[in-house]
């Protein structure tokens, strides 16, 4: 797995996001420059407020930086435009987040197939073998023909997970996937997780505050105030990443004080 | 997404919307078929001889009733639109993030309107046609002409519903065009509402309108001042009235609002008033669109009124003034004519006036389904059913009353310079002869309308318990 250097399956460079609402300037991203490699779980930590949110949007698309750019594989996503990115999304990138993650008048199986649909076409024969794969993976063969509203939590991310993975994207993006989910139900959620790198070679982005889920990655990074300030990429546990957390809480607070 | 599917999962959402659409091609295709009948019956009991004139002079005063109809129905079904897309504007949001274009779910959502308006105007030309032959046989003999009742020009008022619909699904869905994916992203349930003011070169529009309607129409008095008419000024009248008008209807964004909020605080002694002002006051541009339909149909019913009423009354004067004869009578005639032609003409603008209120009922209806859980949490802080019933009962009462305090005065001074540019050579300048009993009638009529229309949604949001509602995310 380990092959020296390989190339970043996401890249920002130099990336600010200025929000100016009403004259008075936010700066949520500062200069933040950060390579995401490829088939690892990489989680964003940080504080509310510290710009994590930010980072994935910009990372994703959904946002625009103020300056700086942002590459997904080879190409720079930074200037394109609205429909371009609309079509990367259905593409090649891969959401989960707390909730409203489904459509509530689609069964689970539409839903899973909704990216196809967006793109005007069917899954082929190999697309729909890897479908059924990920169905019987999740735990989902029995729901299918079920609307959200009809299952747990749990089975409603799961299925959220499986639409994202469906296109086989280049990343997906988690945002507190755990979030909404007791114990039991977000350890599920994380394991899939876990595996979707461990066995399909899937790159995934995690955003969270949970030390906990956090623990599930190979690479976690820690932001405050719009910049990265360190990462943990060996000896990942929940202890060491809650460590790591409180000193840098003290670090603000002492920065404050002063 | 699929616009059937959407249909079938909340198909009473819908409804206001194939309600207006059908009364609006069941008024256009009636006048059609029901000028065709009678110019036939009046062509084949010789009362005229020539029936083509008389028949595309009539359809030609029908068609401008059902153009203001159909409008009006544009407004309101837009409107209708507007506020189920902003209800789903979570939903949409998450679409955009998977990968819908906004483009796409916009067309997708006018072909929601295409697909209700085509079942509802179909059944409306079915009815109309059904009317027109139960005439038909009622009048039997008397009418020896063929009437073409299905004639490719009769499907013209169902199928420019249709289009209209359409149109008008794909301008109220323009909201879709502003949800952003990130939107999708956050927690928060409560979206922003989707008041944007309209363009300010809307604004412009309105003023430049405005200035000119009112510019011509001031002439117009100051020449009736001075018995100087012309046919001329005739036409600059009529141009100032429909200007005027116009700019009123481009400006309801920002006329509207202010008056709504000044109604909310007169009318807002108790909590309850309040609480209706407040709601009314949180979509602005929402409520004073549906107000504009209402105004639309008020200010002509008045404006009709009262230039017939204006023109009878000088004219009977007029006559009068002659001497003890007058003229003999016939300006007696003269005027149980111009009320029966006055009784005919507010007849037809009744249509728009009940596709406004169902308009309203249909704002109350779909703003109450976005509020279930405010008013559950109204509820569970020990507000009584009746109260909120009585809340959403004021919502509407504030509305109308909003239409009423822009139209009738508007109608009456539409009305007024009407009759002054007709008669002033005669009689110089007149006040306008108020037709009160319309006038009250009118506004008793949609009070009271509006009223019972809103006894519907304030069943609907008391019928659910508080623990319901707060729970339904």
């Amino acid at each position: 797995m380990t092959t020296g250097l390989p190339m970043p399956i996401a890249r920002l460079r130099e990336v600010s996001k200025v929000f100016d609402t009403s004259g008075a300037a936010v700066t949520a991203l500062n200069r933040v420059s950060l390579d995401i490699a490829p088939a690892r779980l990489t989680a964003v930590m940080g504080p509310s407020g510290s710009g994590k949110s930010t980072l994935m949007h910009v990372l994703a698309g959904l946002d625009r930086p103020t300056s700086g750019t942002v590459h997904l594989g080879e190409q720079e996503i930074t200037g394109l435009a609205d429909d371009e990115l609309t079509a990367l999304r259905r593409r090649r990138i891969g959401f989960v987040f707390q909730a409203f993650n489904l459509v509530p008048t689609l069964s689970v199986k539409e839903n899973i197939r909704l990216p196809f649909e967006l793109d005007d076409r069917k899954p082929n024969g190999e697309e729909r073998a890897w479908i059924s794969t990920l169905v019987a993976r999740l735990g989902l063969a029995d729901r299918l023909k079920h609307r959200p509203n009809e299952l747990s939590g749990g089975q409603q991310q799961r299925t959220a997970i499986a639409r994202a993975l469906a296109t086989r994207p280049d990343i997906l993006f988690a945002d507190e996937p755990t979030g909404n989910l007791d114990a039991k139900s977000g350890r599920d959620v994380m394991a899939i997780m876990s595996e979707a790198v461990r066995d399909f070679g899937q790159s995934i982005v995690l955003v969270t505050h949970d030390p906990i889920v956090a623990a599930h990655a190979d690479r976690v990074i820690f932001i405050a105030d719009g910049t990265p300030v360190t990462e943990l990429g060996d000896a990942i546990s929940a202890e060491a990443i809650a460590a790591t957390m409180l000193d840098i809480d003290e670090r603000a607070e002492s920065a404050v004080s002063r | 997404m699929n616009p059937l599917r959407e249909i079938r999962s909340n198909p009473r959402q819908f409804f206001p919307s194939v309600l207006v659409v059908f009364i609006a091609a069941l008024f256009g295709t009636a006048i059609m078929q029901g000028i065709a009948i009678l110019t036939a019956w009046l062509s084949s009991a010789k009362i005229i001889a020539e029936s083509e004139t008389a028949q595309s002079l009539l359809s030609m005063v029908g068609f401008t009733f059902f153009l203001i109809a159909l409008f009006v129905s544009a407004i309101v079904i837009a409107n209708t639109f507007s506020i189920i897309i902003a209800g789903r504007s979570r939903q949409l949001a998450l679409l955009r993030l998977i990968g819908a274009s906004s483009k796409r779910l916009r067309r997708a959502a006018s072909v929601e309107g295409l697909i209700i308006s085509v079942p509802a105007a179909l059944l409306a030309f079915a009815a109309s046609t059904g009317l027109a032959t139960a005439a038909q046989n009622y009048l039997g003999d008397a009418n020896t002409e063929e009437v073409a009742l299905l004639a490719p020009t009769m499907a013209v008022p169902s199928l420019a519903t249709i289009v209209v619909t359409w149109l008008s699904a794909y301008l109220g869905a323009r909201r879709i065009t502003g949800i952003s994916p990130i939107e999708a992203t956050s927690q928060a349930v409560e979206s922003r509402p989707e008041d944007a003011r309209a363009s300010l070169g809307g604004l412009t529009a309105s003023l430049v309108l405005l200035s000119m309607g009112l510019t011509f129409l001031v002439n117009a008095v100051i020449g009736a001042a001075d018995h100087r008419i012309s046919l001329m000024s005739v036409v600059l009248t009529a141009l100032g009235s429909g200007l005027t008008f116009l700019g009123v209807i481009i400006g309801h964004p920002w006329i509207l609002p202010p008056l709504q909020s000044a109604i909310g605080w007169l009318c807002g002694r108790t909590a309850v008033s309040r609480l209706a002002a407040s709601t009314i006051a949180r979509h602005p541009t929402r409520n004073a669109r549906t107000v504009i339909g209402l105004v639309i149909g008020i200010t002509l019913i008045v404006m009709f009124a009262t230039a017939m009423t204006t023109f009878r009354v000088q004219l009977v004067r007029y006559a009068r003034s002659l001497g003890e004869e007058g003229w003999g009578g016939l300006e007696d005639a003269l005027a149980t004519v111009i009320d029966k032609l006055m009784l005919f003409a507010l007849a037809l603008i009744l249509f728009s006036v009940i596709i406004a209120i169902i308009g309203v009922a249909n704002t109350l209806m779909l703003s109450v389904r976005q509020r279930t859980q405010e008013i559950g949490l109204l509820m569970a802080l020990g507000q009584t059913p009746k109260r909120v019933r009585r809340m959403i009962a004021a919502e509407g009462l504030q509305l109308s009353l909003t239409a009423c305090v822009v139209a009738v005065p508007l109608g009456i001074g539409f009305g007024w310079v009407g009759a002054l540019t007709l008669l002033s050579p005669l009689l110089g300048l007149f006040a306008p002869s108020v037709p009160w009993a319309v006038v009250i009638a009118v506004i008793a009529g949609t009070l009271f309308a509006v009223f019972v229309a809103s006894r519907e949604p304030a069943r609907a949001a008391t019928s659910i318990s508080p623990v319901q509602a707060l729970e339904a995310v």
